[in-house]
């Protein structure tokens, strides 16, 4: 006991301004940035990874794509591309920026483009996330210069993954082995790799002989380090000891008071990303309630979604009123609406058929707030709708799921940022294994709206999956999930909606 | 190697040398009664027991109920001391992340805590008892195959495979309870077994041999009473594990599942409060403390009072 | 004495052997592999094809076999997760745990001798109990609390110490402290109960009444005796701090076995986690058998034998 004593009684009572300021004046002078995230990075390239630190944010500093979508317009805008065009609806024609340099000094030419398109859309070569690439057919050399890209079927959104998702590497650049030499880390964007450490770290450092003319300007900071550090205290900590400079997914509740630290700015922002009640409508050992329609309006209008955003999500989250992001093609708000009204949610119980007997299977991600789902647990059992909470991480969430082995499922998905309803919903509605409700209807219009190119056509097909999805209830739209950076106040750093915080527009103030 | 086993493990699990048969003692109550550590042990968990026991009547809120309007209210004595204006005395030691009463939680929580420990404990002690009995009543093949498995459970790391089981599987928990009880077992096999092997050349058990008394009779009349201090002893060192590692597999995020508020998951849960509101995680570690102090110190006394010529 | 090796060393083989079968079988029972590899967004034909690709849909035992031979040959597999060889994989990691183990171990002992030895020359004393008041408070303390608490005092009101990575020296000062505590208690308890009873033996006490010092009595003879137990505690403890390592190196980001443990449990990347447990199995394995080999050279008694 007294050997803890002084220990307990020191953090119980310590006030947030006796905590030692941070020293940044130091990464300043050095104009270097330090910043950590949960996961840890295995793989340097944008392809071979799971994690969006990797796949959005190595593949702006250290590569480049095609082209660039603005984060404040949308709008498209040329990158190593300096022109592009539809030939027809499922061909896309690039031609090529002059002398773009690599950072050994090669020059960028259409042999990179095709060996980059050829590599990541063959199924053979296994990249991480097929569904980005999963609709090209092939790349052409038109001429040293101009690059087409011939895509299975017509499909819409593709320069929206061209723009982000899609960096450009050098011809080679994995190797007869499916890898990247360590060695050889070579893009076109601005920083490069001096070092990568598996699972813990990387440091880039700047271009110099960076292009000319692109929308990222030229670097501004002369090295970049990122960290993995899976526990959330322990960034805190690092943050407030001035060992870092820039974190992101601060928790909610921890949010405002880092805010009150000198020294340190706190920014919540939206995010593209939507958490979404999800209803199984498939046959259940033991009959599955939920396949009543009225059961799952209850569930929708049991929960409160205004006060769990305002309360627990917090800050930069909006309640989502139609079943996907509000700025994606395709996202009508003009859908049936489930307002929070426990009396009715009873009444629909009651009418079902069920009297407070009900024990539904309810699971979610384990790497999300914990306080979400146990939230959404406790206003359900408010009318009388018992649920098993089970948090698991994604791939057993996804087994679950396909599984047919839970009723609801508290999911998000950040759609990469793809402004472009395809990106969400045809993960989920196309009689995937990830389809809990299995509407012929719905994956019919889904799976329409990217045969055609036809914008009217397209809006008419989503009309009926987006309206269709929230009038069964198959979802229950709760919110968007917001991000809260936290950085030192003396760094320049703008927020973006897509989740996607570019590192190329950061810079320190005076 | 069946041998070496006693050791390189038994003196290694346990601090102390396996205990002798018992010697009887004049006044047992009073020397109970004079232990120190005995009765401070006893009474701090003879408390936890009773609060958890009695839940229902010492809280007034419901441990499941959330009120979002109500979050985080400090605990009564940031009213007194920091001039909180939250704090009430309708919620003594404040509200959690979603508003439930945290006196209620972390009271309903004890049941879940303790539970752990006592079934787990339940459960690795009949496993290891009878593997150490039988290894070391009938000796020779058996315990030689006994003794391998022992090794081989020693040999693999705990947390490891109890993380990766629970992650893999499912966290609810029975299962979490379920692979504790499974794993835990090697310390009462090895103590169990070496206790057996003494009692066993002791004259009354050859003699109740000869006297053609029946194996099963002579293992339940007369090893069991005999190995029953050293069980109690061993019981509370697992029942402190079995809790410490519950909590660690809730901070790594695969302890048992919410709502339900066991001490290691509330522990977890409030980490990232440690810097702004301590008293978050401050209030279920010190409880998770005491409970593991009073049932180390029941331990000690236990161990103390049943050694032969006992200090 | 070679001999009692060779038989150690076989029986350690064939205990490999079954723990391997053990975590193989289970693993592969309680995970589908395939999902782990598809990725996210893929669908069932997407696994399907991936489950016939790595051979995921052949009977358990004989993928085992299959996965016993490559080990025998020191192919451990490839990661699903970083698609590199688990064997580089783990060898990245291992320095730092052992570091950690060895500085850990090494201040526990430093920490639990010297208290032990004076706890038990004066049983019941006030320096006695407050011995023992340390080591009950280390056996109460949960380890990732304790170090949390490390972290906020050291790190973020003081600022004396980082509060994670491993690149330094200086990085492994807190974790050390931590991992240390929590193996200290059962060290300290142990050399107390050594020596009290050494100092009781009859052997002692001939020596104390030749009229040799207290001081050289303790040295000289009580200490050997006494520590003997400690030898093979010590390997069993080590043991233990691989294991604990795994809370602590995820807390304090440290690039060790523990962390990329923790790791390819939440990424279902089973290779990687079957070769964890192997790898901390046989350090154990060899640990044990040291610490047996240095008993039979310490006691002559064991020697003789």
């Amino acid at each position: 006991m007294r050997f803890i004593t002084p220990a307990v009684a020191i953090a119980a009572t310590a006030a947030a301004f006796s905590f030692v300021a941070p020293f940044a004046s130091a990464q300043q002078a050095q104009n270097k940035l330090r910043w950590a995230s949960t996961p840890s990075i295995t793989a340097p390239d944008p392809y071979y990874n799971f994690h969006r630190e990797a796949m959005l944010l190595n593949g702006q500093l250290v590569w480049d794509t095609l082209i660039y979508r603005d984060g404040e317009t949308g709008e498209f805008l040329p990158l190593l591309a300096t022109e592009w065009e539809w030939v027809d609806d499922v061909t896309l024609e690039f031609r090529l920026r002059g002398g773009v340099q690599f950072h050994d000094g090669r020059t960028l030419s259409a042999a990179d483009v095709v060996y980059t398109y050829n590599y990541i859309s063959d199924p053979e070569n296994q990249i991480n996330v097929q569904s980005n690439v999963n609709w090209i057919e092939s790349a052409e050399a038109i001429d040293d210069m101009t690059v087409r890209l011939h895509l299975k079927a017509p499909f819409p959104p593709a320069l929206e993954y061209v723009a982000t998702l899609h960096a450009i590497l050098p011809e080679g650049f994995f190797g007869d082995n499916r890898a990247a030499d360590p060695d050889n880390l070579i893009g076109t964007g601005p920083y490069r790799f001096v070092e990568f450490v598996p699972g813990s770290s990387m440091r880039v450092t700047r271009f110099e002989n960076y292009f000319e003319g692109s929308p990222k300007g030229q670097p501004r900071l002369d090295e970049i380090e990122f960290r993995s550090i899976p526990d959330s205290s322990t960034q805190l900590a690092e943050l407030m000891s001035g060992g870092l400079d820039w974190i992101w997914y601060v928790p909610a509740d921890q949010a405002e008071p880092l805010a009150g630290r000198p020294g340190l700015s706190v920014k919540p922002a939206e995010t593209m990303r939507i958490t979404f009640l999800s209803m199984n409508t498939r046959d259940m050992d033991g009959g599955n309630p939920l396949q009543d329609k009225r059961v799952r309006q209850a569930i929708a209008h049991a929960i409160d979604r205004e006060t769990i955003v305002r309360q627990i999500v917090g800050a930069g989250s909006t309640v989502v009123e139609a079943p996907c992001f509000r700025t994606q093609f395709g996202c009508t708000a003009d859908v049936t609406q489930h307002p929070y009204d426990p009396d009715r949610a009873r009444e629909l119980l009651e009418e079902a058929g069920f009297d407070g007997s009900i024990t539904l299977e309810l699971v979610g991600n384990t790497s999300r707030d914990r306080a979400w789902i146990e939230s959404v647990a406790g206003y359900l059992s408010q009318v009388g709708i018992q649920t098993n909470v089970q948090l698991l991480q994604w791939a057993a969430l996804s087994e679950r799921v396909a599984g047919n082995g839970a009723h609801l499922a508290l999911a998000d998905w950040g759609s990469y940022g793809i402004n472009d309803v395809s990106a969400l919903l045809n993960n989920f509605f196309t009689l995937t294994s990830d389809d809990m409700a299995r509407d012929e209807t719905v994956s019919e219009a889904l799976l329409a709206a990217t045969r055609t190119v036809n914008q009217d056509e397209r809006l008419a097909y989503y009309d009926t999956a987006v309206g269709r999805i929230a009038e069964e209830v198959y979802w229950h739209p709760m919110w968007t999930n917001p991000v809260t950076y936290a950085h030192d106040s003396d760094l320049e750093f703008t927020a973006f909606p897509d989740e996607n915080p570019r590192f190329y527009l950061v810079q320190w103030g005076e | 190697m069946t041998k070496k086993l006693p050791s390189s493990t038994a003196g290694g699990l346990l601090p102390i040398a396996a205990p002798d048969v018992i010697p009887p003692s004049s006044n047992p109550l009073a020397r109970w009664l004079g232990h120190r550590s005995f009765v401070i042990g006893a009474t701090g968990f003879g408390l936890i027991v009773f609060l958890a026991l009695a839940a229902p009547l010492v809280t007034w809120h419901d441990p499941y109920a959330q009120d979002l309007m109500n979050r985080r209210v400090p605990p009564i004595w940031y009213g007194w001391f920091f001039d909180h204006a939250g704090a009430t005395w309708n919620h003594p030691l404040g509200t959690d992340q979603l508003g439930r009463d945290y006196w209620a939680r972390l009271v309903y929580g004890g049941r879940i805590s303790i539970f752990i420990g006592v079934a787990a404990t339940l459960m690795s002690g009949l496993i290891g008892t009878t593997l150490g009995i039988v290894a070391g009543y009938f000796g020779g093949r058996i315990d030689m195959l006994i003794s391998f498995v022992i090794t081989t459970r020693l040999t693999m790391p705990v947390i490891l495979v109890a993380l990766a089981t629970v992650a893999l599987l499912d966290s609810s928990l029975m299962v979490v309870t379920l692979v504790l009880g499974l794993l835990l077992w090697d310390r009462f096999a090895v103590v169990m077994r070496s206790v057996t092997m003494q009692v066993r050349t002791q004259d009354y058990i050859t003699a109740a041999r000869a006297i053609g008394c029946s194996t099963p009779r002579i293992l339940l009349g007369e090893i069991i009473p005999n190995v029953a201090p050293a069980f109690i002893v061993i019981a509370t060192i697992e029942m402190a594990t079995a809790i410490l590692y519950e909590a660690a597999l809730s901070f790594l995020g695969l302890g048992v599942q919410p709502p339900l508020p066991s001490w290691g998951l509330m522990l977890a849960q409030a980490k990232d409060d440690i810097f702004f509101s301590p008293w978050m995680i401050t209030l279920p570690g010190m409880a998770l403390f005491l409970l593991l102090l009073s049932i180390n110190l029941l331990g000690d006394g236990v161990r103390d009072l049943t050694a032969p010529g006992s200090r | 004495m070679l001999a009692y090796v060779l038989k150690r060393l076989g029986v350690g083989a064939l205990v490999m052997l079954t723990i391997s079968a053990l975590v193989f079988t289970l693993t592969n029972v309680a995970a589908d592999p395939a999902r782990t590899i598809a990725g996210e967004g893929a669908t069932a034909a997407d696994v399907e094809a991936v489950r016939l690709s790595y051979g995921f849909d052949r009977p358990i035992p004989v993928r085992y076999v299959e996965w016993l031979g490559g080990i025998v040959q020191g192919d451990l597999g490839d990661s699903y997760r970083q698609r590199r060889p688990v064997s580089t994989v783990v060898a990245e990691r291992l320095p730092v745990t052992l570091t950690l183990g060895f500085l850990a171990f090494g201040l526990a002992l430093a920490t639990a001798i010297p208290l032990g030895i004076i706890a038990g020359l004066r049983p019941n004393s006030w320096i006695d109990r407050l011995a023992l008041l340390f080591a009950l408070v280390g056996q109460a303390m949960p380890t990732f609390w304790f170090a949390l608490l490390g972290i906020v005092v050291f790190s973020v009101m003081l600022g004396w110490l980082p509060a994670s990575g491993s690149s330094s020296m200086l990085h492994f000062v807190l974790p050390a402290v931590v991992l240390a505590y929590y193996a200290t208690p059962t060290l300290m308890r142990l050399t107390r109960a050594g020596i009290i009873e050494v100092m009781q033996s009859d052997y002692i006490r001939t020596a104390r009444a030749k009229g040799l010092s207290r001081s050289r009595v303790v040295l000289k003879h009580a200490l050997r005796n006494a520590i003997l137990p400690l030898v093979s505690v010590s390997a069993v403890q080590m043991g233990f701090m691989l294991g604990g390592s795994i809370v602590i190196e995820t807390i304090f980001a440290m690039r060790g076995v523990g962390y990329l443990a923790w790791e390819a449990i939440t990424y279902s990347d089973l290779p990687v986690v079957q070769a964890v447990v192997l790898v901390i199995a046989a350090i154990y394995v060899l640990l044990t058998l040291a610490a047996d080999i240095l008993n039979a050279w310490l006691d002559p008694r064991l020697r003789a034998r």
